[in-house]
């Protein structure tokens, strides 16, 4: 019983922190149809940034800010400077971003070097808790409740809010929203810095439960992909369901069949690519 | 002016003048005649090749900064030359390795290479440096394949013992100073990962102990609670596992996460606990036992001094990786002295290195290379204490001269 | 004369008469040009002339250096069954691959191409037992044909001149003939293409297995070349390199990534002994390039050469 739960509690707290970096890769997509190769790198610098707050402030809710909002201005320089040089062209953008994703990756081993860190915890969640039989770190607990919060936040954004309408009116067509006064390069900026925020955010969340590293940003990139691919490019639901999808497969997986440790990330993936190649609440 | 282009007679070549003159400019040094063999009275020739770059790249920079610091010391003089080193990078991966080593043979002409920190570099640079007949030093990549009978290459030295010289011993050790008799073996997913921890339970069965679950995670597993959980579901009293690089901070945290710390006793490879990834792990990482070739801890004068010298210049305790840097840039000026800065002969120069090893002061202790160029080193068993302010791999135990072939014979397996 | 041609023809001139005045490492140099020239090329058939942006193409390239080390290592060293299946592998993979992924189009086919090389990737870093898993499969021998062994520099090197040429004539077939036509025209509009008759899958696809057989002839080469292979050579990197390569030399010109794979390998091996950050260049190479130059080398000498088709771009 103790087996299943914490393998349980476990997939649905890796599948929430797939979930948030998912979700800024598919709303960057979804509005701006950039491929936003960088991604991974805005969680690395997200985690990196977050580390050396802490390392100064001791508050981990000041490293959350500042790496989510150093990122967020970053991905807006990015996109207002270089990025909306060659808007509509889909290809040029995401190697675009290819080429900020080296960029990123080498700059930031030289300015945190190669040594493999990990953000300390916020007080208070540092010990892990008794549920019964199941000793679980406290910390898992709290991304899961992080993660469905901004789940939640995220959706009443796009439902119930003006902005979420416009949004939402970009994802579905573009050039319509642009007709009835949208303004658009405002809305592509803002939307940018939106999932570059939610990366960074990521980055110091992972950072304290998976570290950060030379190589995080290609792991979580590629992660984010297979979460997308299986959800659906565009769709926040499909992030969400996608992520706690791949997280609990992954652990199960796992434990199940070890041999087979990174096949259990890709073949759901596959399978949806055979099946239903939008992925599960993907648009055309 | 009307005329096309296509009707000027010529033009166009004209006009492709400086596509030609950049094709050149780019080919240029390609047609300067390749260095010639440095004379006798040139600075002797080291070459380089270790991860600057990707993930081993914190492995590759501490050995070069143990190097640095040692060739630095004697003003980068020795045998009456100066030295000089040609940096290369090899990334962690083994095609560029190698490019980087024909590099640095054929073009630079270096007297000898140093290199490189990825096992499989290693032995895809064997052929290459067996073929081209001049002395490698390696001073990290450990699998045990590279020193075997019939692999050993006489031109390849190594100053850091194999998979088995550390893991092996470590399993009659367990048997004869604790009370734990089953263990719950892990190996991170690749060859030495796997050969670690064969070569462990070889030693600890060959003295008695009982083996009752193995498990290997992939490298860079991001979560390795699947197969940690799996360990209540056993008998066993003690886990023992090869884990390094990112990994082993994440497993080190997650260990303790998951309510094993203190519990059920944890053992292992030094990368697991090694003195770059050590501080950052914080108390999670106390009591963790390990073993390895070295440890900034040992209390000898030769270390003592090594680790200040090295403190003071780079603010931080060196690690295995720099200790290894600082042996092979030992070894280098010994054999470039002992031969009076002869080192064209290569034969020579490898024999020079091999004989020096017995007359330099390791931070480690004594060492001497085996028949197959393979070194025998101490081998410690080390804990990890705080010691005021900072985490340490404290000395447990010193096994003095450990062979490749004093442990289980691998390659003789029935 | 046109200019391209005698460029054409210098730079023939120049790798056939190499070896009498470059340095072994230097005609080493070369010879590894040519071999991420022609995965360059094959890539171009796929990214320049039908429009499809892969970021997978490792997959063949890893697949054929892999068929040919195992084969080597585990079975026989007879040199032409190894070669032949080392070029039949990916060839049934990019079979079975693109069924998956013809579908798609743009950001997705990225992602798609992506992913499932990563799947082989995972496949040669897990399966130890088979693959040697991340330390790969050292000391493969090069081939011996017809009693003169490949084993030196200089004869690879014609060796892989000769591949290169071969493939390189069969590449400009393929494009000047009515598939190629058809292919610029599916690049620049699907739906035209549909619409007068053409089965536009179809031709994508067999597109795609042919981009996955030149590759794969690459990797071969490249195998040989090192006398090892490993899960590097299916990695995204690799990938992302041979994109740039194409990008930089200029997409749907056939010859221009082959330009493109010249100056990345240059600039690689050039770079890394100057600066640490040599990484940090290549990005910034790739971001200028898309931004200034997305028509690449080739694109901006023809423009300004003035003479000659304009590159199809």
């Amino acid at each position: 019983m103790t087996f299943w739960v914490v393998q349980a509690l476990n997939g649905v707290s890796f599948g929430m922190l797939l979930f948030l970096l998912a979700a800024g890769l598919s709303l960057i997509f979804g509005v701006m149809k950039v491929l936003n190769l960088a991604h991974g790198s805005f969680y690395l610098l997200g985690a990196y940034l977050g580390l050396t707050v802490l390392r100064l402030t001791h508050s981990f809710l000041l490293a959350l800010a500042a790496a989510a909002l150093g990122v967020a201005a970053l991905a807006l320089l990015l996109e207002r400077t270089v990025l909306r040089r060659i808007y509509g062209e889909e290809l040029r953008q995401a190697l675009l971003t290819f080429g900020v994703l080296f960029i990123i990756a080498d700059q930031a081993l030289w300015i945190w070097g190669g040594n493999p860190q990990t953000l300390p915890k916020p007080a208070g969640f540092t010990a892990s808790v008794r549920l019964g039989d199941v000793i679980f770190p406290s910390y898992r607990l709290l991304v899961i409740a992080v993660g469905v919060v901004m789940g939640a936040a995220l959706w009443w954004l796009q439902e119930r809010t003006r902005v979420g309408a416009v949004i939402r009116a970009g994802v579905d067509d573009e050039e319509m929203a642009r007709g009835i006064g949208v303004n658009t390069p405002l809305l592509f900026t803002a939307v940018f810095a939106l999932g570059a925020f939610l990366a960074g955010f990521g980055g110091v969340m992972g950072g304290a439960l998976l570290g950060v590293y030379p190589g995080a940003d290609f792991e979580v990139l590629l992660l984010a992909f297979v979460v997308i691919i299986i959800g659906g490019l565009g769709s926040l639901k499909g992030a969400f369901v996608g992520g706690l999808l791949v997280g609990l497969i992954d652990n199960f997986g796992k434990a199940f069949f070890p041999e087979l440790a990174l096949f259990t990330v890709f073949a759901p993936m596959a399978a949806i690519l055979a099946v239903r190649p939008t992925g599960l609440f993907g648009k055309a | 002016m009307v005329r096309m282009h296509s009707e000027i007679p010529f033009s166009g070549l004209r006009r492709a003048r400086p596509v030609v003159f950049c094709l050149a400019a780019l080919l240029a040094p390609a047609l300067a005649p390749a260095a010639a063999q440095a004379a006798a009275s040139g600075p002797v020739m080291i070459g380089i090749v270790l991860p600057n770059t990707g993930p081993l790249a914190v492995v590759g920079q501490e050995t070069v900064r143990g190097f640095d610091l040692y060739m630095n010391k004697i003003g980068l003089r020795a045998g009456g030359r100066e030295i000089l080193v040609i940096k290369e990078d090899e990334e962690g991966k083994p095609d560029v390795g190698l490019t980087k080593a024909k590099k640095l043979v054929e073009r630079d002409g270096v007297h000898l290479v140093l290199g490189p920190t990825n096992s499989a570099t290693a032995l895809a640079l064997r052929d290459y440096i067996d073929a081209q007949r001049i002395p490698l030093v390696v001073p990290q990549a450990n699998t045990r394949i590279l020193t075997a009978p019939g692999k050993a290459s006489r031109w390849i030295l190594r100053l850091i013992e194999t998979s088995d010289q550390g893991c092996y011993p470590m399993g009659a050790w367990m048997m004869k100073n604790t009370p734990y008799r089953k263990v719950f073996a892990m190996g991170a997913d690749f060859a030495i990962g796997h050969h670690s921890a064969e070569a462990f339970m070889a030693g600890f069965k060959a003295a008695g102990g009982q083996v009752v679950k193995e498990v290997y995670p992939p490298l860079n597993t991001l979560d390795f609670a699947p197969y940690l959980t799996q360990i209540a579901a056993t008998p066993a009293d003690f886990v023992w596992g090869w884990i390094g690089g990112s990994d082993s901070p994440r497993f080190v945290k997650q260990y303790q996460e998951y309510g094993f710390k203190g519990k059920v006793p944890l053992y292992g490879y030094n990368t697991m606990v090694d003195d770059v990834a050590l501080p950052a792990m914080g108390d999670a990482a106390l009591g963790i036992t390990t073993v390895g070739h070295y440890t900034a801890a040992i209390d000898t004068p030769a270390n003592r001094s090594f680790v200040q010298e090295f403190e003071q210049k780079y603010r931080n305790w060196p690690s295995r990786y720099a200790e290894a840097g600082y042996t092979a840039a030992q070894l280098i000026a010994q054999a470039t002295a002992d031969l009076q800065g002869a080192v064209e002969d290569r034969a020579k120069l490898r024999d020079a290195l091999l004989a020096a090893a017995e007359r330099i002061q390791a931070p480690r202790g004594p060492i001497r290379f085996d028949k197959y160029q393979q070194v025998i080193t101490d081998i410690y068993i080390m804990r990890v204490e705080r010691r005021g302010d900072r985490l340490v791999n404290a000395v447990v135990e010193r096994i003095p001269a450990v062979s490749q072939e004093d442990t289980w014979k691998w390659w003789q397996k029935p | 004369m046109r200019p391209a041609r005698l460029v054409g023809i210098f730079a023939a001139l120049f790798i056939l008469a190499a070896p009498a005045f470059l340095s072994t490492y230097y005609l080493g140099l070369l010879t590894k040009m040519l071999i991420f020239a022609l995965f360059a090329m094959s890539l171009d058939l796929l990214l320049g002339y039908t429009g499809l942006p892969s970021l997978g193409h490792v997959a063949y390239f890893g697949t054929g250096a892999y068929t040919v080390g195992l084969l080597s290592l585990r079975v026989v060293k007879t040199f032409w069954i190894n070669a032949l299946a080392g070029l039949a592998a990916p060839t049934l993979v990019a079979l079975g691959f693109n069924l998956l992924t013809i579908r798609a189009r743009g950001s997705y086919f990225l992602m798609i191409t992506l992913a499932l090389a990563q799947v082989l990737w995972g496949i040669a870093f897990g399966w130890r037992s088979f693959t040697g898993g991340d330390d790969g499969l050292p000391g493969i021998a090069r081939p011996m044909l017809g009693g003169w062994s490949m084993a030196g520099e200089v004869p690879f090197h014609y060796f892989a001149v000769v591949v290169f040429g071969v493939c390189l004539w069969l590449l400009s077939v393929v494009v000047r003939s009515p598939l190629g036509r058809a292919l610029v025209g599916i690049r620049e509009s699907e739906t035209r293409m549909r619409v007068l008759g053409y089965n536009v899958w179809a031709y994508q696809y067999v597109a795609s297995i042919l981009a996955g057989f030149f590759a794969g002839v690459a990797g071969v080469l490249f195998v040989y070349y090192n006398g090892y292979v490993g899960p590097a050579y299916l990695s995204v990197v690799v990938s992302g390199q041979a994109l740039l390569m194409v990008i930089l030399g200029g997409a749907g010109t056939l010859v221009g990534p082959a330009l493109g794979a010249a100056i990345i390998v240059l600039l690689e091996n050039f770079l890394s002994a100057y600066t640490e950050r040599w990484l940090t260049t290549l990005g910034i190479i790739y971001v200028v390039v898309t931004l200034y130059a997305p028509r690449g080398v080739l694109g901006i000498l023809r423009d300004r050469l003035g003479g000659g088709r304009r590159a199809a771009t």
